[in-house]
């Protein structure tokens, strides 16, 4: 049987200091888990071997190494020894308070090329209200030190619509953004997820938050970092040209991603799974089995779905002849009503053969995928 | 079986007062179905029935019974709908008898809706025999019960039986009061077929198979019918009766109760209280009391997808086959589409046959709110019969609007009737008269407008009264009242499935509410809607539903895939059952706005 070619690889490293106020994604106090920290490296590499007789990663594209926080698990270094050499992109999520200039200069010399601050906010309250163990000085000097250390390629996150946060707060923490004159930026929205501390607060009305305003400030990032010479490149990431994350777009083209360590997803094709958490995932992994939670098989139907929906995030949009050729159906005969209906409301367009968002769409997107799920 | 030995009743009672557990137990009692083939309360039968506790669909059952006189007796016990909607069936089944047994809680005594009922059981003569249920609750008063029978319906309680449906307690004395004091029918065995229609219901393979009282004659296998009143020519296929299962008869004699197969197509030819006769040598004059089916209230139906239209048909064309007072006609609106307009007895007749169409035919409708039927004469002397607002003519077409009233009746504890006057007052309610049925309890009436009593002057009454409110009332004419049309603007545009017809003088509060609630039921589009209430072009009240302007999700990388469209599936389900009007989607609630407004 012949090998089914991986494009992406991502590594989840589920450790932190401590988890943020917002965060739901899987990760654990370092302190409570030195026995599994420990364990981990192995467990990963391990894992790997077990895909390595169904997986060709001889032209693995790009790596993601995210969390969690990397930059404090103590063996990234020799992770990313083991790890196969990615052709084009290897980023590594990093926390800004956790970083030297030693361990950046060492990843870039065992070829990680691309560098994602966890930065936030550059504002000391509002840093400390989310949970994060850093200041603004912080960041500044991460960023310094990662220049310094030889990336270019460096990516920022920042988040709005945090509560109580006002346009004006908000624009000025995209003037400090833009100052650090990196060529990445992703903006996203707070998203409240439920059993979070913050989507508690808001329930129990001590925090909140206001979705509208959210939907203008993402509209006026647009403005602001176009300004600047950043192209909105998909709804929350914006790059000068040539800077966009492969890896991402990796996903919005529904490539093939395999993603490992716990709670990581990967997609072959026309399936999907995402590996277990905590003990279960090394107890797995030791006997020698696949550490799947949950898979599911998408029909055809579901994957023109994803197709549609995820490119759509970006700025280049569907290609209608590529989609034509993958799936044997026209999209435009297929949705003709549901296209006609979009394009008359001013959210979809035709452009040199590929359907793009219109501006006007990008706040309010789900109104456009939901037609095509 | 000899007439005299044949004893044909029915029960009386308000909802919840046992009638149902009652049936089970004389069933059970004279063999009928053995007790563990009972389905808790086997008359009724329909899933819906057995949900709401209520009976809809009447049915009749044939008993045998030795009495205590060592005598064999054949008993048909006819069961009747409960609800103040289905009061011509319930005269038609007490048509049928010539006893009832009056079943009356012994903790809450006598309802408004028992009393109608009692009311016209003593207009067709029947000898009524007072059954006091539920003695054993620890809240029974029965001596008190047995007096308020005594002074408010004037009936001898000397017979009455101490029942309880529960336990069983009483069964055997009941029926022995049913031998003796239920009167055997009166026919005339040798006389021309006469005999009455007072239930049908539809079989796939049969037709429509009416349940009849034979008053004189008989009815045969093999006979050529007539029906008097829809002229329908029928031939007897089958005759039986029910035990509670259909048992085949050569012939139903004067007296007896039956049903009778003749592939009968079409419901409307064996309307309830038609007289059927023999084709050949009929009875000269037909049984009186036969009324054709009047809807009070009438509703639009819509699939909410256009293409279950002709599914929607289909299901109401086999619902009418069993139900002969729904009626229907195709109507458009410019808002909603194909659908149909439909008649109903009452609000609860509506809501059985939504769910009905519903549940049973799996549709996805869409229900405008309901209205009565309004008469409007127009400037030029036509009058019109207006069952639908949108079609109203222009207030510079016509001269004035009657709408129906209803005398109402209420009983109440006295301490209530403070709240009752109010909520009659607040619904123009006209006072009619006051009497204390017992020191505590008053039984007030009202001429109501109908208008006012269909939407949820009940659900009000009772929670205005804790409960202890019960109501009765009939149709009793049409008055003329200051009518307004008021219209509903969705986007700047009319939408005809949303406009009322109100009372001038409530027409502003009406139409402030109503756009308020319609603000918290339409979503957010992509653009403002404003939502206005108008009386002609004068625009009375206005709310605006901002345009949507967040709606995506920040994130969405590798292991946020499957959630995000899971959500958007959702997303697109929730759009599903929304209806796109103009530019706008406006949910299935939204139509039936008016009904929950203040």
């Amino acid at each position: 049987m012949k090998k089914k070619a991986i494009q992406s690889l991502y590594v989840h490293i589920p450790f932190c200091i401590q988890k943020c106020n917002y965060c739901d994604f899987v990760s654990y106090p370092l302190k409570d888990c030195n026995e599994l920290c420990a364990e981990y490296g192995p467990l990963l590499v391990k894992e790997l071997v077990l895909y390595d007789r169904e997986y060709d990663f001889s032209r693995l594209k790009t790596i993601y190494i995210g969390g969690g926080t990397p930059t404090i698990y103590p063996d990234l270094l020799s992770l990313i020894y083991y790890l196969p050499q990615p052709k084009s992109e290897f980023t590594v999520e990093a926390n800004p308070g956790t970083v030297s200039y030693d361990q950046l200069r060492d990843m870039r010399q065992m070829g990680v090329n691309r560098i994602s601050f966890g930065v936030q906010s550059f504002n000391d309250a509002r840093l400390g209200q989310m949970g994060r163990l850093y200041c603004r000085k912080d960041v500044k000097d991460a960023v310094y030190m990662a220049k310094e250390a030889g990336f270019e390629n460096i990516s920022i996150d920042m988040m709005y619509g945090l509560p109580g946060q006002t346009s004006e707060e908000w624009e000025d923490e995209l003037e400090q953004a833009i100052a650090l004159k990196v060529p990445h930026i992703s903006a996203y929205a707070l998203t409240l997820a439920s059993g979070t501390p913050w989507s508690e607060a808001v329930r129990r009305g001590e925090l909140s938050v206001n979705d509208d305003l959210a939907g203008d400030m993402l509209m006026h990032t647009r403005q602001q970092l176009k300004n600047a010479g950043y192209n909105q490149y998909e709804i929350s990431n914006f790059s000068f040209p040539g800077y966009e994350c492969e890896h991402n777009i990796n996903y919005w083209k529904r490539a093939n991603y395999l993603g490992i360590g716990i709670n990581a997803s990967s997609c072959i094709d026309d399936y999907r799974f995402t590996n277990l958490q905590g003990r279960e995932y090394a107890d797995a992994i030791n006997e020698g089995h696949k550490p799947v939670a949950s898979s599911e098989l998408l029909t055809v139907r579901e994957m023109i779905s994803e197709t549609i929906f995820l490119i759509l995030r970006t700025d280049r949009g569907l290609n209608l002849r590529e989609f034509k050729a993958q799936f044997g159906v026209d999209i435009m005969e297929m949705f003709s009503s549901e296209i006609i209906r979009l394009k008359a409301l001013g959210l979809l367009i035709e452009h040199n053969g590929y359907l793009q968002l219109t501006e006007k769409a990008l706040p309010v997107a789900n109104q456009v995928f939901c037609r095509f799920v | 079986m000899q007439m005299d030995n044949i004893r044909n009743f029915c029960i009386i009672a308000h909802i919840d007062h046992g009638k149902s557990t009652l049936a089970d137990r004389i069933l059970e009692y004279t063999g009928a179905v053995a007790s563990r083939d009972m389905e808790a309360q086997l008359l009724d039968n329909m899933e819906l029935e057995r949900e709401r506790g209520i009976t809809i669909k009447l049915q009749t059952v044939r008993l045998k019974y030795k009495a205590d006189d060592g005598k064999e007796y054949l008993l048909n016990l006819i069961d009747t709908p409960g609800h103040v909607d289905f009061s011509y069936e319930v005269s038609r089944s007490l048509a049928a008898c010539e006893g009832a047994l009056l079943v009356v809680d012994a903790a809450q005594g006598i309802e408004a809706q028992t009393l109608a009922n009692v009311y016209m059981a003593l207009d067709h003569d029947l000898e009524l025999i007072p059954v006091i249920n539920k003695v054993d609750l620890p809240a029974a008063d029965p001596e008190g019960v047995k007096q308020q029978i005594e002074e408010v319906i004037g009936l001898d309680t000397s017979e009455a039986v101490l029942a309880s449906a529960k336990t069983g307690l009483g069964t055997h004395e009941i029926l022995e009061k049913i031998v003796k004091l239920i009167p055997p029918p009166s026919g005339d065995k040798e006389a021309p077929l006469k005999a009455l229609v007072f239930d049908s219901y539809f079989d796939i393979y049969r037709g429509t198979i009416p349940y009849v009282r034979v008053i004189d004659g008989e009815l045969k296998k093999g006979a050529k019918l007539k029906m008097m009143n829809t002229g329908a020519v029928l031939d007897v296929t089958e005759v039986g009766a029910f035990t509670p299962a259909q048992k085949q008869m050569d012939k139903l004699s004067a007296g007896e109760v039956g049903y009778f197969a003749a592939a009968i197509k079409n419901i409307q030819d064996t309307r309830v209280g038609d007289t059927v006769t023999d084709f050949n040598n009929p009875t000269p004059f037909p049984l009186s009391g036969y009324r054709p089916a009047v809807p009070m209230v009438y509703c639009g139906l819509y699939p909410v997808e256009n293409n279950d239209y002709n599914d929607l048909k289909d299901a109401l064309e086999k619902l009418q086959l069993n139900d002969a007072s729904l009626i229907y006609e195709p109507e458009v609106s410019v808002a909603l589409g194909f659908g149909f307009r439909c008649g109903f007895l009452g609000l609860l007749h509506m809501e059985i046959i939504r769910e009905r169409l519903e549940r049973e035919y799996g549709l996805n409708l869409l229900i405008t709110a309901p209205s009565v039927n309004y008469r409007v004469t127009k400037t030029d002397g036509e009058v019109v019969n207006i069952d639908n607002p949108t079609k109203l003519p222009d207030a510079n077409d016509r001269l004035y609007i009657e709408e129906p009233f209803v005398r109402a009746t209420i009983m109440v504890p006295k301490d209530f009737i403070g709240p009752i006057m109010e909520l009659a007052n607040d619904r123009r309610g006209v006072f009619g008269n006051m009497e204390y049925i017992t020191p505590t309890r008053v039984m007030l009436t009202y001429e109501i407008p109908l208008s006012e009593i269909i939407y949820d002057f009940f659900d009000k009454l009772k929670s205005s009264t804790k409960g202890y409110a019960s109501l009765d009332y009939e149709l009793y004419g049409y008055k003329q009242t200051d009518l307004v049309k008021l219209d509903i603007l969705v986007n700047e545009q009319p939408v005809d499935a949303l406009c009322c017809i109100v009372h001038k003088d409530k027409a502003y509060v009406r139409g402030r509410a109503l756009v308020e609630k319609l603000r918290s039921l339409i979503p957010r589009q992509l653009f403002d809607v404003p939502i206005q209430a108008a009386l002609g072009n004068k625009v009375i009240a206005r709310e605006t539903v901002k345009a949507l302007r967040k709606d995506v999700l920040a994130k969405c990388y590798g292991g946020d895939i499957s959630r995000k469209r899971k959500l958007l599936e959702k997303q697109k389900e929730g759009k599903k059952r929304m209806k796109q009007v103009g530019s706008v989607e406006i949910p299935q609630e939204a139509f039936m706005a008016v009904l929950e407004i203040e």
